[in-house]
């Protein structure tokens, strides 16, 4: 468990192009950090980043003061993850899925995941293969995922893409929720207004650079 | 960490059998190319003794040059590598699960192919089955260690799956000469078995060992 | 470095006239084989190179992983090309000169075949690092197979010199010493072809190197474009 996370003068170059430059952020427990900007800002990198996906090129991102240098230690286990597309097995059903990456966790717990199931919707389809799921289902499936284990830190990227109404609204309660509990939330959108009702942060990207923070609430 | 490794190795198993897509496409590509060798090459029985074990295990190339395509691509579909990755902690455990995968499916194929291998050969002298276990077990290993390790490297590097028998082709050359030689021992050629033999062992031990020093640079992305 | 390389052309220079000279002048002419027996220098001095070069390769792969410069990169990089074009050549002197000697076009010598196999694996190498994939990606898995490729190539060498040795189908060893004339020619030659190597090396980092830069110029260009 951890309180904080920092990012000092984090940049990342990839060749001689800079896809982030000096940024600087301080996210506490219990925060909503969003991140928002055009395409191509740069939001998917430096989410990444702070996940330990990739490489940085300069700066530090401190999990508490404790460096997360070796990008993937015992420390990204305590990170959730919901990325781009879902990240989940299209070749096994839901349950499987879930129960796989709980023995990764070594959090084999049943009523767990069948609790997180329900509580995304997901329940009648669990031994369903994931091959039929819907974009939004696989969606749903991701998020159920991303919390199994429990992680301090969670980060979104575009968690809103194929949900329909009713997801998204299950999302916000969820991200509501866990604001609750203390945890630290990342996630990144082009469009905040997703996040009705929530109390965020906001971090406008252009072009790599941090170019303005708001505090508010939707 | 070994723990690990059966996890992942157990999952994979399960998606396979699941479908058993992966599985039949190699089995029937492998039969193919039985067919279509033993029908091109049509030598005097003296000559096929030698030619024939060199075959076969080029069929076992071609044949886990395709299967290994699918192990990684799988992880990378969804991008679940990623969640793969930050629930493990570190590589290893996910080189080692996906080469126990690659391994067993090539096996699997072995033991369908050389049975009817052996028939097309019209093979009559005596067999020396623990010769020929211990060649297929050995150089299996090798070919998977290479196979996944480069893998890896074509898929980090979104390269095309042609370019996958290009980077591994040249690095099994000594593998698949050892790996040939054996073989033809264990049908009835002569030869220096014990060279051979060692020659697989430290073609395997080194491809062990390459892996666990370098696969962090492989895959950090 | 511009005055480093200089340097290496004008010895070069120098040099490669003399080779010359004691090739054709100086050193005796073979008995059996005659004149054709020239080529062995030009043959042996390349296969030097193309061997050289993939060991530098690998030390500068070695060095690319632990120091992420990029320097490490382009040498690793421009050192392949040379090997790849000095393998290229020892393959095609070495088919002549077996044509004329050894009556065939190819023979499946152990030295030969492991440079063939070399020659495949920079091939391998130039097309990896060709890719136009992540471009940082691209670097360190050219430096990840440069490692693996260069472990290996000892394994090649040994593997078809047992296999042949079972096999002695080809004539096993030029089988021919070295009389003094020869040998003295040979290291000169050998002296010549390292300072070739390093001036084109040294020649082709500048080029790759300025190759970066203009690519550096026109993301900056173009990243200014963007904020206008």
């Amino acid at each position: 468990m951890f309180r904080k996370v920092v990012v000092q003068n984090l940049e990342k170059k990839i060749g001689n192009r800079i896809i982030i430059s000096d940024v600087n952020l301080k996210v506490n427990s219990g925060d909503l950090l969003v991140i928002t900007g055009p395409n191509g800002a740069g939001k998917t990198t430096l989410l990444r980043l702070i996940a330990g996906l990739i490489r940085k090129s300069n700066g530090e991102v401190l999990l508490d003061d404790k460096s997360y240098i070796p990008a993937i230690s015992d420390l990204s286990r305590q990170i959730g993850y919901l990325g781009h597309r879902p990240m989940i097995y299209t070749g096994l059903t839901a349950y499987e899925n879930l129960s796989f990456f709980g023995k990764m966790y070594q959090i084999e717990n049943k009523s767990r995941i069948e609790s997180l199931l329900s509580k995304v919707g997901l329940y009648f389809y669990r031994h369903h293969l994931v091959d039929t799921f819907s974009r939004g289902m696989m969606q749903r499936l991701g998020l159920a995922r991303t919390l199994l284990h429990d992680p301090t830190l969670i980060l979104y990227d575009e968690p809103f893409t194929g949900l329909d109404p009713e997801g998204q609204g299950l999302f916000r309660t969820t991200v509501r929720e866990l604001q609750e509990a203390g945890k630290i939330q990342i996630l990144t959108t082009h469009n905040p207004d997703y996040l009705q009702g929530l109390l965020i942060c906001e971090v406008k990207l252009n072009l790599g650079q941090v170019i303005e923070v708001i505090q508010r609430s939707c | 960490m070994l723990k690990k490794i059966f996890w992942i190795y157990g999952k994979d198993l399960r998606e396979e059998f699941k479908a058993l897509h992966n599985l039949l496409l190699m089995v029937v590509f492998a039969l193919l190319l039985v067919f279509v060798f033993s029908l091109s090459i049509n030598v005097s029985p003296t000559a096929s003794q030698k030619i024939y074990p060199v075959y076969l295990w080029v069929i076992f190339l071609f044949t886990s040059t395709i299967g290994l395509s699918y192990s990684l691509d799988k992880e990378r579909d969804q991008d679940a590598l990623d969640a793969l990755l930050l629930a493990t902690g570190e590589w290893y455990s996910i080189f080692f699960g996906k080469f126990l995968t690659n391994l067993t499916l090539l096996c699997l194929v072995e033991i369908v192919v050389v049975p009817v291998y052996l028939i097309f050969l019209d093979f009559r002298g005596t067999l020396n089955i623990q010769i020929l276990f211990l060649n297929l077990l050995l150089g299996s290993i090798g070919l998977t260690l290479v196979g996944t390790l480069l893998h890896a490297i074509n898929l980090q590097m979104n390269g095309r799956q042609i370019l996958l028998p290009i980077l591994y082709f040249p690095i099994v050359i000594p593998l698949l000469i050892a790996v040939s030689q054996s073989l033809g021992i264990a049908l009835g050629n002569s030869g220096n078995l014990q060279l051979w033999l060692s020659l697989m062992i430290i073609y395997d031990l080194i491809f062990t060992i390459i892996p666990l020093t370098i696969f962090d640079f492989v895959m950090e992305v | 470095m511009k005055w480093i390389n200089r340097i290496l052309l004008i010895c070069l220079l120098f040099c490669m006239v003399g080779c010359l000279y004691l090739i054709f002048g100086y050193a005796p002419v073979e008995k059996t084989m005659g004149v054709v027996q020239k080529i062995f220098y030009f043959h042996l001095s390349s296969a030097w190179i193309g061997f050289f070069a993939f060991f530098v390769v690998f030390i500068s792969g070695v060095a690319y992983l632990y120091t992420r410069g990029e320097r490490w990169e382009l040498m690793a990089l421009a050192s392949a090309e040379i090997g790849f074009v000095y393998t290229t050549i020892v393959l095609i002197t070495g088919s002549l000169w077996a044509r004329s000697i050894w009556n065939t076009w190819w023979s499946w010598d152990p030295r030969l075949t492991t440079t063939f196999v070399l020659w495949f694996i920079y091939l391998a190498y130039i097309l990896l690092q060709g890719l136009r994939g992540k471009v940082e990606n691209r670097a360190r898995l050219a430096a990840v197979y440069g490692i693996i490729a260069f472990i290996n190539v000892p394994m090649v060498f040994f593997s078809i010199r047992w296999w042949r040795a079972i096999h002695p189908v080809v004539i096993t060893g030029t089988g021919f010493g070295l009389p003094g004339g020869m040998l003295d020619t040979l290291l000169f030659c050998l002296l010549t072809f390292s300072i070739l190597y390093l001036y084109l090396l040294n020649l082709r980092y500048q080029g790759l190197k300025l190759v970066r830069e203009i690519d550096e110029l026109k993301e900056t260009v173009n990243n200014i474009r963007r904020r206008i």
